[in-house]
């Protein structure tokens, strides 16, 4: 223990105010929001940050959007220092200067003071309806350059001391699509925001400044010294590892991310995350700084402190990344970045767990299952939207498609969690909403039988989805994108003997029977009639399934997960499939 | 004759008696979760023994019992629920599966998924689709239906959970499902998600219609057995139960819907809490009930109960409009711990009844609140539960030093302090989620205390929250059980509409809520109730158009006419602005749902009223001892609750000790002992 400078008993009550205030943010965001992605999926999430500009406080949301914001800060503060008053909000999405996220996912920020003395900032990072560029919702492949890809915001401050800096906010409603209902949202998230600064000021009201001040001092290095403890027990060396997305969307080439952990215990225990390895910038897939950070924390907290570990700038310094500009998980202006994390930052989490799972595989989880959602982007020609007066304007992204988490020693897999990217924190959409929004229909939604990485502990199924298009307005009205879907020429691998989940198989039926495959990465125009099919894998197994406790085998069979032929060629466990009774095993006797 | 409650919780089973005269009688006995209707006809026994009576007698004179139960909600905790099957739309047979929740606990990868109620061979699937404006896009096919029921009855299954996808806007299919049940297999319980959750969001309907068909047959079996005991033992009159939505029903129509009694537990208190600010003209108050493992705290504002859409289970999600009673785990047996950055944390672990905390003696070595509690001189050792157990200081001292003094570098009073400032800093943070966090000041609230442990922590919580005023009810350790003497009869009625506000055909909307009065009238003239002590308020769940989540409005009364539409309108627009900080006036919104609740009124017992004594508390006196205030043991006089009249002041530091808790007053605020013999704050 350090010598606490603060009772025991005012840390905690301080700590545990400032988590509910920032959780409330994004309660209140999830609540009133009309993007489908914000509300349905919950694609967003809020930070605070303090007055010397250090990550306090992350709540459990989206990772990607909140390890890496300090980056995001850091721009806004180099062009506004000494023009920042209270009331005032920003926002920004510009890969090349707040270096996280995609065009869509905007970022947010206010500055809370209090006495004068500029104290927190208040940020939400969230993926948008819309944010102008070729395609709407703002995510398709095969773009120019990231001008093509829609509208780039830097830094940008668009209220001012409460009041909205029309000129700017005009231009910039201008040139995104269904702009009343960006606007919405945009008053959304501020007033969530606004509310949670009204509480922190009432907060430091009660408590004083300095305490709250020394109390995040307290926090961060609490975090970084129990974050280096727990680097001190993994074994010194350097451990590699390394995985690849399908292809960019333009080239027909895998894209690897090659990672190299020297684990450090002197002078203090430390890691070097050295990424310089991997391959060149790309086509779309590219990655901004801030949002290689996320995903390799994203990694690193999944194997290091099992959440009990508080998410702040004292966990981040133990670690030194690296990453050179021009490489495809840090890209250089004017490379595209529409995936985003949603590719290349499932390979930056795949390349950790194989690293990590070198030197502590009993910490480190097998690969979830990659992410694989056909998103139904474009008009829905069924009516018109009374906020528009147009046809709706529809980004739907579903989430149906996704598997699950890999296993991990002891442990199996949870289905339907999604990638590790969102580390289980995105939501599947409501079909019966999605069937509202967008002119589409659900016609098989099951676990995909035998798709599971196998193991002593087996990773989450996959699934099977089929979905058919019910209306389109004519040709260029409604698209299939692809877009940050991955999975189908690599299988997401198991730790310790586990074994791999199945790998991605998509394809569209056209209304005339035509059969065509539905790559990942793509965009692909569709019309009524035309049924999308996406089978995909689970995630990875951990240890030697003919170990697997043979009931658990057969609870996976009588739920209609596993079929009895899996059970007895892979976890060598014979199951009658009428009287789901084990009537034996084949398994290799005891060692 | 008497009014009896019952409220029977996870430790304790309270029984609280009222006669015409008002006076109360309390029995605290053991809950037993194995059979939890023993321990409810144990509580009636004693009941009849503190009037001198056998207990025929005394039942021949109860003409209600009102109860609440942990029952259902325990059967979900562990897994006991019935057997059941699904009967499901063609293509969504794993939709069970494939869920919506996020996953709590992120980056804790070692915890095992809660499996799906209802396993994978007894989920059957049925050619039928409806489309999203509810259309019959496919005929059901009522061969598939009938294999379905078939298998299913082979299985013997209890009862069938049948779900359809947008049965919220068109039932029919789900309907017929059920007639070929009844025809099938008339013996099992039958589940439409369209009666119990008819709403959007085909996940949250299922898996809210699967907890209802799980906890089905429990809850039948639980009130049946109770039923027929009380019977048995000559009970003529009614057995009323706690739904979740605060109101009492009928067994029948429990039984019919079971889903209504998950969360009968903690849903009474507010009752009390509202009951008691009345008493002494608070406008808001807040109910805080803290007992051995757990703290709720239910907010009402204008001393209305809120409601809740969405509350937990266990790890289950229960889409069913609730009482907003939220719970955290702090109570007497809660744990402190280190975590690990080296901060200290209370609960919410708990050592439970057994072994309990370190000081009962039985074997617990964590220290605990009471452990703390006992150290800090609030509680007496030799009269905890009036003597039935003794605490042991010494094991508290040496828990309090291993596992929270000597880590922290702190000396064993400061240990304990710390313990009972952060378990109490938890309740703090409870109260103001419920109130700051949705824009109420606390300090604008009256505090009213139940529990067991409660009397003990909650001036340090008023204090910590700047509240001024708190009651203290004498029977503040029965407080749930209490409050279920002031429930009514009540039930909801919610139909989708959905459709542009302006757009809403305002003949339809009469038509519905004049539909569901009668409805009301129906079912609450069966359960005796006479109309003219019938009440009906009528609500709208509206959004902007494009937004995923409604809020409720009122409507105003009377036939609605376009004036009522623009009056709903402005009210939303305001609600919006008080929830989520801005409205925008003008843009479109739809109406989702529309809304009636009912209300039944009971007659409210009146309780009897104490003779004036004097100010001076001096006859009460028990003694001295030291507690522990601010920073240092202040010598403490210690009053005998059964011993203080009406009109008696006490000043801080004071601790009064009452058979089944203990009031800490500390320095600087004062009780007086109202005509009830409640304790209440002075100025």
């Amino acid at each position: 223990m350090g010598e606490a400078r603060i009772d025991p008993m005012t840390l905690s009550v301080v700590w545990n105010r400032l988590r509910t205030i920032n959780r409330e943010i994004g309660e209140k965001v999830g609540a009133a929001a009309q993007s489908f992605v914000l509300a349905i999926i919950r694609d967003y999430a809020p930070t605070i940050i303090d007055s010397k500009n250090r990550i306090l406080l992350v709540e459990d949301y989206i990772p990607a959007h909140t390890a890496g914001s300090e980056f995001a800060h850091r721009a806004l503060l180099e062009e506004y220092r000494g023009k920042i008053y209270p009331g005032d909000g920003f926002i920004g999405n510009d890969p090349y200067t707040i270096r996280g996220g995609h065009l869509p996912d905007w970022a947010f920020q206010r500055p809370v003071f209090y006495k004068g003395e500029l104290q927190f900032w208040t940020f939400i990072r969230g993926h948008m309806l819309d944010s102008g560029g070729a395609y709407s919702g703002s995510y398709a492949p095969r773009c120019y350059d990231i001008h093509a890809e829609g509208l780039i915001i830097p830094p940008l401050k668009v209220i001012e001391k409460g009041e909205i800096i029309r000129d700017v906010y005009r231009l910039i409603l201008n040139n995104v699509r269904a702009k009343e209902i960006m606007h919405m949202d945009v008053m959304c998230i501020f007033n969530a925001m606004k509310n949670a600064e009204d509480r922190l000021i009432e907060f430091c009201d009660k408590y004083g400044i300095e305490t709250v001040n020394t109390v995040a001092d307290e926090m961060i290095n609490r975090t970084e010294k129990a974050m280096r403890e727990l680097i001190g027990k993994i074994p010194e060396g350097t451990y590699r590892g390394e995985s690849s997305a399908d292809w960019d969307g333009t080239v027909d080439r895998p894209v690897t991310v090659r990672v190299a952990v020297t684990v450090k215990h002197r002078p203090k225990p430390h890691v070097i995350v050295d990424f310089s390895e991997s391959d060149d910038q790309v086509s779309f897939i590219n990655l901004p700084l801030g949002t290689l950070h996320a995903s390799a924390f994203c990694a690193i907290f999944f194997v290091l402190g099992g959440g009990e570990i508080p998410h702040n700038e004292g966990a981040y310094r133990p670690f030194e990344i690296i990453a050179p500009e021009g490489k495809c998980v840090n890209a250089k202006y004017p490379a595209t970045v529409g995936s985003c994390g949603c590719i290349l930052g499932v390979e930056i989490i795949e390349a950790l767990f194989m690293a990590f799972g070198q030197a502590i595989p009993e910490e480190t989880p097998a690969m979830w299952t990659r992410h694989m959602s056909p998103i139904i982007v474009g008009r829905d020609a069924r009516k018109i939207d009374p906020r528009t007066g147009n046809f709706p304007e529809m980004f739907v992204s579903p989430f149906w498609s996704d598997g699950g988490s890999g296993a991990i020693f002891g442990y199996d897999g949870w289905n339907a969690i999604g990638g590790a990217q969102f580390a289980g924190q995105v939501q599947r959409a409501s079909i019966e909403w999605a069937e509202i929004v967008a002119p589409i229909r659900l016609l098989n939604y099951q676990i995909h039988r035998d798709s599971e990485g196998a193991g002593k502990w087996r990773g989450a199924f996959g699934t099977h989805v089929e979905l058919e298009v019910t209306a389109s307005g004519g040709p260029g009205t409604i698209f299939i994108a692809t877009g940050n879907s991955d999975g189908e020429k690599f299988e997401t691998f198991g730790q310790m003997g586990g074994g791999s989940g199945k790998r991605y198989k998509g394809w569209i039926i056209k209304r005339g029977g035509e059969r065509m495959r539905l790559r990942t990465v793509d965009i692909v125009e569709v019309e009524a009639g035309d049924r999308i099919i996406t089978s995909t894998g689970g995630g990875g197994g951990v240890g030697n399934p003919l170990e697997r406790d043979p009931e658990k085998v057969r609870a996976d069979v009588i739920n209609g997960y596993l079929s009895v032929e899996r059970a007895k060629e892979v976890y060598g466990v014979i199951i009658n499939p009428k009287t789901f009774e084990i009537e034996g095993t084949v398994r290799p006797p005891k060692k | 004759m008497f009014k009896v409650s019952v409220d029977a919780g996870g430790t304790f089973t309270d029984a609280i008696s009222l006669d015409e005269k008002g006076e109360i009688k309390e029995a605290k006995v053991s809950s037993t979760p194995e059979d939890p209707a023993i321990g409810v006809v144990t509580s009636l026994k004693r009941l009849a023994m503190e009037y001198g009576m056998d207990f025929r007698e005394f039942l021949g004179k109860v003409n209600v019992i009102l109860h609440s139960s942990t029952v259902a909600t325990n059967a979900i905790i562990t897994g006991k629920g019935a057997k059941i099957g699904l009967i499901t739309t063609k293509g969504f047979k794993d939709l069970l599966e494939l869920r919506r929740a996020v996953k709590s606990d992120v980056f804790n990868l070692k915890m095992e998924q809660p499996p799906v109620l209802v396993p994978g061979h007894l989920r059957m699937e049925v050619e039928e689709r409806v489309d999203y404006q509810g259309k019959r896009l496919l005929p059901l096919n009522e061969e598939d239906v009938r294999t379905a029921v078939r298998k299913l009855k082979e299985e013997k299954v209890e009862g069938i959970v049948v779900f359809c996808l947008f049965s919220f806007l068109n039932p029919r299919h789900e309907r017929r499902i059920a007639e070929i049940i009844k025809e099938e297999c008339p013996e099992v319980h039958v589940s439409l998600s369209s009666i119990v959750l008819p709403q959007i969001y085909e996940w949250e309907r299922l898996s809210t219609t699967v907890l209802s068909a799980y906890i089905g047959p429990v809850v039948e079996r639980y009130t049946k057995s109770l039923y027929n005991q009380l019977r048995e033992a000559a009970f003529k009159r009614e057995l009323l139960l706690m739904q979740n939505n605060g109101g009492v029903e009928s067994v029948e129509m429990a039984v019919k819907r079971p889903a209504t009694f998950i969360s009968s537990g903690p849903t009474a208190a507010p009752l009390s809490a509202i009951y008691f600010a009345e008493m002494h003209g608070f406008e808001n108050v807040i109910s805080i009930d803290m007992g051995g493992t757990s703290f709720d705290v239910a907010i009402c504002p204008k001393r209305t109960i809120s409601m809740t859409p969405k509350s937990k289970v266990g790890d289950r999600e229960l889409n069913l409009e609730t009482v907003d009673v939220s719970s955290i785990g702090a109570g007497g047996g809660s744990i402190a711990w280190i975590d690990i950055t080296g901060t200290l944390c209370v609960g919410p672990g708990s050592a439970g009844a057994v072994p309990g905390p370190a000081c009962y003696g039985l074997g617990g070595r964590k220290a605990t609140v009471t452990d703390a509690d006992l150290l800090l001189g609030y509680i007496n050792p030799d009269y905890f539960l009036g003597g039935e157990i003794k605490l042991n200081a010494n094991i508290a001292e040496d828990v309090v030093r291993e596992e929270v003094a000597e880590p922290l570098r702190l000396d064993i009073v400061e240990g304990a302090n710390a313990i009972y400032n952060i378990v109490n800093a938890n309740m703090v943070n409870e109260i103001s989620l419920g109130t700051i966090g949705i824009g109420y000041d606390p300090r604008e609230f009256a505090l009213c205390v139940g529990g067991g442990a409660g009397p003990v922590h909650a001036v340090a919580l008023a204090q910590e929250l700047g509240i001024r005023h708190v009651i203290i009810p004498k029977v503040a350790p029965g407080f749930t059980s209490f409050g279920l003497h002031f429930s009514d009869f009540r039930h909801d009625y919610i139909r989708t509409i959905w459709k542009l506000t302006q757009e809403v055909d305002l003949n339809e909307l009469n038509k519905s809520y004049s539909e569901y009065k009668k409805e009301a009238y129906a079912t609450l003239k069966t359960e005796g109730i006479s109309e003219d002590q019938i009440s009906l308020a009528r609500y709208v769940h509206m959004q902007y158009y494009g937004q995923f989540r409604w809020i409720e409005v009122e409507m105003p009364s009377g036939t609605i006419t376009k004036e009522s539409i623009n009056t709903v309108l402005d009210r939303f627009n305001k609600k919006h602005t008080d929830v989520f900080g801005f409205a925008e006036p003008g843009y479109p919104t739809e109406l989702i749902n529309v809304k009636v609740r009912a209300i039944g009124k009971t007659v409210k017992p009146a309780l009897e009223r104490l003779p004036f004594g004097s100010e001076d508390p001096s006859k009460a006196i028990k003694g001295y001892r030291k507690a522990f205030f601010k920073d240092d043991f202040v010598e403490t006089v210690i009053y005998e609750g059964d011993k203080l009249r009406f009109g008696n002041v006490i000043e801080g530091p004071a601790i009064i000790e009452e058979k089944s808790t203990t009031v800490v007053i500390p320095p600087k605020w004062k009780f007086r002992v109202d005509e009830y013999g409640n304790y209440l704050t002075t100025t």
